[in-house]
This record gives structure tokens, C-alpha cells and sequence, in this order.
């Protein structure tokens, strides 16, 4: 069924990650098929309609099968663990190319909001008591820092495709979490804190990106969009922007 | 009526657990089919509803924010009142004694104590019901802030949340009190013929269960004492600086909400295995039974008992992959949750190997425990894709999670508990329940259960997000609404089939057919002794060495309390600037001299306890150095609160009246424990046993005191 399934991969890391999945997957299904069919038949053969009388307590035991079985659980865990760390280590404990576009993303109940700092590469100062979202200020931004003034405000996410993009990750209220399913990434919007989220999209397009943390009573209306350009259009975009 | 209702017998402590989590499982079993409709037909008007709860449901909608309270409450009614309280509370209390030969749990009166303590946690959460702003809506895990800046971050954060770490907090104390008395009992009041290799798998696992609730609920406790101090006392343990929730500006400063997730989910990990080991335990005992085999690898099922017991406490890290702790811990909390594969995996086999070549009798309680192997399994392997911190960055908080758990902790723990109603209703009531119904009963539900979580994987690999109230918004949802219709369908027909088993139960308590006194032909000592104590109350005197057992286990319920506070405290300070040093109060020093000059006299009395006169006169002046010691630290807050330094003023001064306010408590408590022992009259003048236990807990609160002056000087 269509929507029933992983959606579209548009990074090399949703790729690496189906593969993943995948062999996850075949091992999960091996494992669900030998036992609940071992299960089945194991009860369907020594089923009595007879009775009998119960052997005494201490039991039966057999350290080589269990050896065994232990072993081999044990190895095809680990052995996809192993492979799951190498993409988890590819993507997490590398930081962000320094070419990168940068982007502060901030969220709230119930909305989220994208800083870009404009041609000078430099956010301006905010303050949260400058936050009014009806005067388009959701960041506070300082109009006296002149750093401010070429930074571009916007509630969807643009990114050039093929480019390292790095997000800059806070919140205003509680945690949120930004998800994007297409590149297979999710990370919580702690506020307090910077968490810094990079990625590389390669299939340009405009997906979803929903909440993923329970958030209030519009966690689930707190919706926005990533919009994977190609990087000439995005390079325009930002100019027409900054004008 | 009184005699029934504060009873100590271990057996009608047993019966009221179990008829608790009956109303417990009910009330969460409704709060789930008002979700499932809710989540498929959003704009439903439902009239009765609105009948039911005016207040709540006005208008007969259910809101966004009814939907998360709803969702709130079935969590958490669920996870502690039915998954907590059944397998361990009611069979645990009923059976144990009865399992090792001993004529009741070790301390009677804490038995009922903690049931009562229990019930009363019930009450306070049912409360929020009707509270204004209704339940909390943050969830079973109440992630900070928005469960700790009140009702600006949404209806229910208001008393609704108060009422439910209230509630939590109650709880906790209960637990604590039943997992002492439980590793008393299974250590010291076994029969003498029964060594601990001897034992039924049930008791070795309702052991292990103890001891991580014993490790557990202190530090859920002691982060639930913290948020409640961040909602009124204006502390800020978990909520950073500048937050601007709906235009409200939040006076918080520096704290860290990450702080809450780790001290939550040291305990909400092994929450799981409480869950599900008593289960595993009992399916044990019945697969054996009914194959008529014994179990196949009895010693390693222990010793998987304590692997998942032991890695379940160390592993609580991997519910926070997305959170923004450091992926390299990610590394470690994975490699660790994947060695949990393994003896559960041995477990697993065993039970397969014991039914290899049994002769196997199909019983209700048979099948509910052959549905638990099928659905652990199933349920475990989806744990294999969120242990991956790589996969669980899809996974994480989608509907594939919501399956997993409700899998393996909820459907595989609710089996388990259903073997263990077919299997010991016999002994509990007398007659047997009806096995025709009870098969119609078991495959109803095992076809229930496997319609409605299959599907909400797919939900899951769609990237489904949980815990949302409705699916209008995003349109990657739409196309997973008609699974979502199939999977309400197949709730409503589990739901359903849950009647099946309520009106059997309520049926064969009064007309089932009376059980002979071992219907199953089982060898554990609750079928095969004669019970002497049918009638009779429990025995009063201790084996002398419980009394010892359970101190040390309440000594290591406070250490971890006091350890989860300790690891706050490092935690806090070291992550900002507005810590703020605390000059100790010279009186804090002179605290530590009265403690220790009481425990000195405390041992110059004991060594003359033959010598009434001798021993009242040193114990009675060690209960006034307490007394003043107690007197001399109210007089501490005072003068602190008089120079400006209330809890909210500074970190260091939160971490200060919190610490100091919970030794208070056990201050007292030594205090209090000391007098009654002094005042003791012949002729049940104490016997040493109970000096000496007295005299050891009042050590303990000295050196706890000499812990806190450390802390505090070196790093307050």
C-alpha cells in the first residue's frame, strides 16, 4: 500500500538507513518465523490428551544447546549493532562540514520558525522580551544590532540541495522534536539548549516535517515544511530575500 | 468489615491489590477506546459521554488537550496500577509466602501499609479528573518543561499535573515498602527445607523484581520531589533560563530538562522488567506444569533473571537517543540494550525446550502462557530496530514504538497476569473459572491483540508520530487512516472480549465448579501443603534476621535516594553560572556533632540492654541530641529563609532545603524509632535484635549527615 511504508529517501544517510532497516528487518522476520513456527509445532506435537504425572523438580539441562543459542543471538545482535554504529558514527560524531548553510530553527507551541543570517553570515542579537509574533519578530531579533538587519525570518525551511546544511536547534517553551522522515532524522528541541543537526539532502522536493514530541495540545497541528531547492533557486531565493 | 479492611494476612492484602488493579485495568481499558475512537472519527459528538463528565467532556467532543489527558491517564494507570500491582502486589503477596512455606510476609503491618498507601496513590490520580483544567496532558513521562512551568503551558499543567506527581510520589513509597518486605520474606522466611536453588522460578523472579524496584522507585521518587518544587517552590531543577511560554515570560533559570529524562527513565527502564519478570516467572511454573516437565534450565533461568534485572538498570539511556545527549553514550546504552536480547533469548528457549517432549495439557492458563512466549518474541524483536540508536531516529516516538511497548510490556505482562488468574483462581476462591469460556476469551484476545499492533508497526515505518489527537494536519497521515480505522476496530474487539473474562470471573467466584486442592496436579507448596493458617492470623514474631534484611534493603532504598539527588546536585552545577555558593550555617556542623554523640550513646546502651535502667537513661538522651538536633534545624531554615535564601534563590540553596528537608524526615524517623524502642515495657522489653536495628538506622542518618556536609562543603 502507498503511505504504508519508509517514505522517499532523498541523503545518502536515508539510503545507508533503508539498508539498514532492511537487514534489521530480515533478521527480525527470520527470528519471528523459526520461533512462533517452533512454538506452534512444538505444542501441536507433544500435546496429550492423556495425562501423566509431573517429573520431579530439579530439571533437565543441556549447556551445549544452550551455549549455542545463546551465542548465536548474541552474535547476530551485536553484528547489527555494529553495522548500525558505523552510519550512526558516519552522521553523529562528525560535525558539520564548515562550508555548511547554517540555520537557527527555533521552536514553540505550536509553530516553528528558521533564522538565516543573510549575506553578512552573522545572526543579530535577540532577547526574548522582543519575541511578537504579530509584528514578525518570532526569534526577538534586536533592530539596533546591525547584524540583525540582512537576517532572513521565515516559518518554512528552505535548503539547497547537495549542499551540507547545519541546523541550529532551540526552543522557546518546552521540548519539540524536528523530524524530517524523509531523511530518516529526528532530534528534540531542548530548550536551553543548542543542539546542532546537520544533514546533506540530495533530492530536491518539499516534505512534511511534523512534531515528534509531545509538546501541549497542539503538538499535533505543529506542522511546517522543508523545501529541498536546487541550488541555484536557493541561491536566488536568499538574494531576493536579503534585498 | 475493619478486620477485612486493615487486615495483615498476606492472602485478603493479596485479594485487595488484585481487586484494585480489576478497577484500575477497567477505568485504563475505557480511556483507551475513548482514544482509539477519538484518534479515527475526530468530530464525533458523543452525548453520553458528555452525561458521564459534564465537566470534561462539554459538548460530548473530545478535545486535543481531553485526547492527551486521556492518554495521560490510561499510561499511566496502566504502567503503574495494573502492570506494577498485579503480578507482583496481588500474586505476590497472595502467593509468595505460601510458595516458601512461611506463614506471611515478613512485616505484616507494612503489607497493608503499602496496599493502603496504594490505593490511596489511585485516589489522588483519579482526582485529577475533576480537578480544574482536568489531568495532566504531558504524558506517563512528563517531560519538564511542560510539566513543570503550570497551567500556561497548557490546561491540566495546572493542580491536574500537581495531583499526579503526587500520586507518582505516593506511589513510589508504596513500592518501596512492598520490595522490602518482599527480599525479607524470600531471604529469611523461607521453610527450612527450601534453600533459594529450590525455589519456584515465580519467587526467584519476583525477587529480582524487588530489588530493581528497590533501585528504581527512590529516584523517580526524589525527581518527582524536585518537579514539584520547580512548579511551586520556584526552584529550577529542570527549566532553563528564558523561556517565553504562551507570552507568559518563566522566571526559571538554569536549569536542565535532560536531568529529568535520565532520572526518569533509570527508572522507567527497569518500570519494564517489573512489568514483565513476575509474568516470566509464572509462565515458567505453568509450561512446566502443564507439559508435566520440569523446567529445562532452571539455573539458567535465574541467572537470565539476574542478567535482565542487573543490564535493565543500566540501560535507561537508550529511551533518549533523540534527546541531545552525547551519541557516544548512545553507543554504550546500545551495545548494552542488545546483551538484554540475550537472556531473554535464553529464556525463550527454555521455555520451548520445556515443552519439547511434555505431554502438554491445553488449559486456559496454558494458552495465556503460550501467548505470552508468542507475543514477547514478537515484541522483543521489534526492540532490536529502536536499540539501534540509527534506526531509533526514525522510530523514535512513531507509532512503531507504541507498538513495541505495548507488545512486550503490556500485552505479554497482561498475558502473563491472565495465566496466573486461571492458574491459582482455584486456590484463591475455591472454585475453578470456566476453561470453555476462558479459551473463547484467550483466542479472542491473542486475535485482538495481533490486529490492532501489527498494523500500527506499518503506522510506525510510515513515520507515524505518537501521541498526536488527530491526523487532519500533515497529509502523509491520510493514507494510514484506514489502517488507523482497522486498528480502532480491533481495540473495540479486544476491549470487548475483556467482558468475556469479567463476567467469568464475577460468575465462577460465586458459581463456578469447586476446585479439588490441587486441580492442576502442580508441585509448588501453594497446592501441595496443608495450610494451617486458613483461619488463623498471621504469626506475629519475626525470624530474627528479617528485621536486619529489611533494614539494609530500607538503607538501600534511601542511599539510591539520596545517590539520585547527589547526581542531580553534579549534574546541576555543573552546567551554569547561576549556582550561586551556599555558606554552610555553623549550626549544620554541630548537627553532625549531636547525630554522632547520639549514635555513641546509642552503643553504650545497647552493650547494657540487660540493665533496663542503665540502657533507658543512654538511649533517652540520645532521642533528646536527636530532638535537638531536629529542633536546631528548623532554626537553620529560618535563619536562611530570614537572610533571603529561600529554595528558589539559588541552586545550591534548593539542592540545600530539599536534602536536608528529606534527612529530615529521617531524622525524625530515627528519633521517633529510638523513643519507641526506649519506652518499650516489660514484658516485651526489646529484644536486642530490635535495639540493635534501631541503633543501626541511626548510624546510617549520621553518616547520611557527614554525606551532605561533604557534598556541601566541597561543592555547595
Amino acid at each position: 500500500m502507498n503511505g504504508w511504508w519508509l517514505p522517499k529517501a532523498i541523503s545518502q544517510h536515508a539510503l545507508s538507513f533503508d539498508l539498514q532497516f532492511a537487514r534489521t528487518l530480515i533478521a527480525a522476520l527470520v527470528i519471528f518465523g523459526v520461533v512462533q513456527c517452533a512454538l506452534i509445532v512444538v505444542a501441536w506435537r507433544y500435546r496429550a490428551n492423556r495425562s501423566g504425572t509431573a517429573s520431579p523438580k530439579q530439571g533437565v539441562r543441556n549447556t551445549r544447546a544452550e551455549l549455542i543459542w545463546t551465542s548465536a543471538t548474541a552474535l547476530v545482535f551485536l553484528g547489527l549493532l555494529f553495522m548500525g554504529s558505523r552510519i550512526w558514527a558516519e552522521v553523529q560524531f562528525t560535525a558539520a562540514p564548515v562550508d555548511s548553510e547554517v540555520i537557527e530553527v527555533l521552536a514553540k507551541q505550536f509553530a516553528w520558525n528558521f533564522r538565516y543570517p543573510g549575506l553578512d553570515g552573522k545572526f543579530g542579537r535577540t532577547d526574548i522580551r522582543l519575541v511578537n509574533d504579530a509584528a514578525g519578530n518570532p526569534f526577538g531579533l534586536d533592530p539596533q544590532d546591525p547584524n540583525s538587519r540582512d537576517d532572513i525570518v521565515a516559518a518554512v525551511l528552505r535548503v539547497p540541495a547537495g549542499r551540507p546544511v547545519k541546523l541550529t536547534l532551540t526552543s522557546l517553551d518546552v521540548i519539540h522534536s524536528f523530524f524530517v522522515r524523509e531523511l530518516r532524522m529526528k532530534q528534540d528541541v531542548v530548550p536551553g539548549m543548542q543542539i546542532p543537526f546537520h544533514f546533506r539532502a540530495d533530492v530536491p522536493g518539499t516534505y512534511e516535517v511534523p512534531c515528534a514530541e509531545l509538546c501541549g495540545l497542539g503538538h499535533s497541528q505543529m506542522r511546517t515544511t522543508v523545501a529541498v531547492m536546487p541550488a541555484a533557486d536557493y541561491d536566488r531565493w536568499k538574494r531576493e530575500q536579503t534585498r | 468489615m475493619r478486620r477485612y479492611l486493615f487486615t495483615t494476612n498476606h492472602r485478603i492484602v493479596g485479594l485487595q491489590y488484585f481487586w484494585l488493579s480489576v478497577a484500575a485495568v477497567l477505568t485504563g481499558i475505557i480511556l483507551s477506546v475513548l482514544m482509539r475512537f477519538h484518534l479515527v472519527y475526530p468530530d464525533a459528538k458523543l452525548a453520553w459521554f458528555e452525561k458521564l463528565w459534564p465537566a470534561g467532556a462539554s459538548g460530548g467532543v473530545i478535545t486535543p488537550e481531553l485526547y492527551l489527558s486521556l492518554m495521560t491517564m490510561h499510561g499511566t494507570i496502566m504502567v503503574f496500577f495494573v502492570l506494577s500491582v498485579t503480578p507482583q502486589s496481588a500474586f505476590g503477596n497472595y502467593f509468595l509466602p505460601l510458595q516458601i512455606g512461611a506463614r506471611g510476609m515478613a512485616f505484616p503491618k507494612l503489607t497493608s501499609l503499602s496496599f493502603w498507601l496504594t490505593a490511596l496513590s489511585f485516589s489522588i490520580l483519579l482526582a485529577a479528573f475533576f480537578v480544574i483544567g482536568g489531568p495532566p496532558l504531558s504524558g506517563w513521562t512528563a517531560y519538564p518543561p511542560l510539566s513543570a512551568v503550570g497551567a500556561v503551558s497548557g490546561p491540566g499543567e495546572g493542580p491536574g499535573q500537581t495531583l499526579w506527581i503526587a500520586s507518582i510520589a505516593v506511589f513510589c513509597v508504596a513500592a518501596i515498602m512492598g520490595a522490602i518486605n518482599f527480599i525479607a520474606t524470600i531471604l529469611e522466611l523461607r521453610a527450612r527445607d527450601l534453600t533459594m536453588m529450590q525455589m519456584p522460578l515465580t519467587c526467584w523472579n519476583w525477587f529480582v523484581t524487588a530489588v530493581i524496584s528497590l533501585f528504581g522507585f527512590p529516584v523517580l521518587l526524589g525527581a518527582g520531589i524536585l518537579l514539584l518544587l520547580d512548579r511551586h517552590l520556584a526552584t529550577s531543577f529542570f527549566v532553563p533560563a528564558n523561556l517565553l511560554v504562551s507570552d507568559h515570560v518563566i522566571a526559571h533559570r538554569g536549569g536542565t530538562p535532560l536531568l529529568w529524562q535520565h532520572l526518569f527513565w533509570f527508572f522507567g527502564h527497569p518500570e519494564v522488567y517489573i512489568a514483565i519478570l513476575p509474568g516470566m516467572g509464572l509462565i515458567s511454573e505453568v509450561i512446566g506444569t502443564f507439559s508435566r516437565r520440569p523446567i529445562f534450565g532452571y539455573r539458567s533461568m535465574v541467572v537470565a533473571t539476574f542478567g535482565i534485572g542487573f543490564l535493565g538498570l543500566l540501560v535507561w539511556g537508550h529511551h533518549m537517543f533523540t534527546s541531545g545527549m552525547s551519541p557516544y553514550s548512545s553507543i554504550a546504552f546500545s551495545v548494552l540494550t542488545m546483551t538484554i536480547g540475550v537472556p531473554s533469548a535464553v529464556k525463550t528457549f527454555n521455555w520451548l525446550a520445556t515443552l519439547w517432549g511434555g505431554r502438554i495439557e491445553f488449559t486456559t492458563s496454558m494458552w495465556f502462557a503460550l501467548g505470552f512466549v508468542s507475543v514477547f518474541v514478537t515484541g522483543g524483536l521489534s526492540g532490536i530496530f529502536v536499540g539501534q540508536p540509527v534506526l531509533d531516529l526514525y522510530l523514535h516516538d512513531t507509532y512503531f514504538v507504541v507498538a513495541h511497548f505495548h507488545l512486550i510490556m503490556g500485552v505479554a505482562a497482561i498475558f502473563g497476569i491472565f495465566s496466573g488468574v486461571f492458574y491459582w483462581f482455584p486456590r484463591m476462591f475455591g472454585r475453578m473459572l470456566n476453561e470453555t469460556w476462558g479459551k473463547v476469551h484467550f483466542f479472542g484476545t491473542l486475535i485482538g491483540v495481533y490486529a490492532l499492533f501489527t498494523p500500527m508497526h506499518l503506522a510506525g515505518i510510515a513515520g507515524n508520530p505518537r501521541r498526536y489527537a488527530d491526523f487532519t494536519t500533515f497529509s502523509f497521515l491520510a493514507p494510514l487512516l484506514p489502517l488507523h480505522r482497522f486498528m480502532t476496530w480491533a481495540a473495540f474487539f479486544t476491549a470487548l472480549v475483556q467482558a468475556v473474562f469479567l463476567a467469568n470471573l464475577v460468575w465462577s467466584i460465586r458459581r463456578g465448579a469447586v476446585a479439588a486442592p490441587n486441580p492442576w496436579r502442580a508441585e509448588t507448596r501453594e497446592w501441595t501443603s496443608v495450610d494451617a493458617l486458613e483461619t488463623k492470623a498471621p504469626d506475629k514474631t519475626q525470624p530474627r534476621r528479617a528485621a536486619f534484611t529489611g533494614l539494609f534493603a530500607l538503607l538501600s532504598a534511601l542511599t539510591m535516594l539520596f545517590a539520585a539527588f547527589g547526581s542531580a546536585f553534579v549534574v546541576r552545577r555543573g552546567l551554569s553560572s547561576d549556582w550561586g555558593r551556599l555558606q554552610l550555617p555553623a549550626a549544620t556542623y554541630t548537627g553532625l556533632f549531636l547525630l554522632v554523640c547520639g549514635s555513641v550513646l546509642l552503643e553504650l546502651g545497647r552493650r547494657r540492654f540487660a540493665q533496663p535502667r542503665y540502657f533507658q537513661i543512654f538511649w533517652f538522651s540520645s532521642a533528646v541530641l536527636g530532638l535537638a538536633f531536629i529542633l536546631q534545624q528548623i532554626f537553620v531554615w529560618k535563619q536562611l529563609a530570614a537572610s533571603g535564601i529561600v529554595p528558589g534563590t539559588t541552586a545550591s540553596a534548593a539542592f540545600f532545603y530539599v536534602m536536608t528537608g528529606i534527612f529530615f524526615v529521617c531524622a525524625a524517623g530515627g528519633v521517633i524509632a529510638v523513643c519507641l524502642t526506649t519506652l518499650r515495657k516489660a514484658p516485651v522489653f526489646p529484644i536486642p535484635d530490635r535495639i540493635a536495628v534501631t541503633a543501626w538506622f541511626w548510624h546510617y542518618v549520621a553518616a547520611l549527615w557527614l554525606y551532605l556536609l561533604i557534598l556541601f562543603y566541597l561543592l555547595g
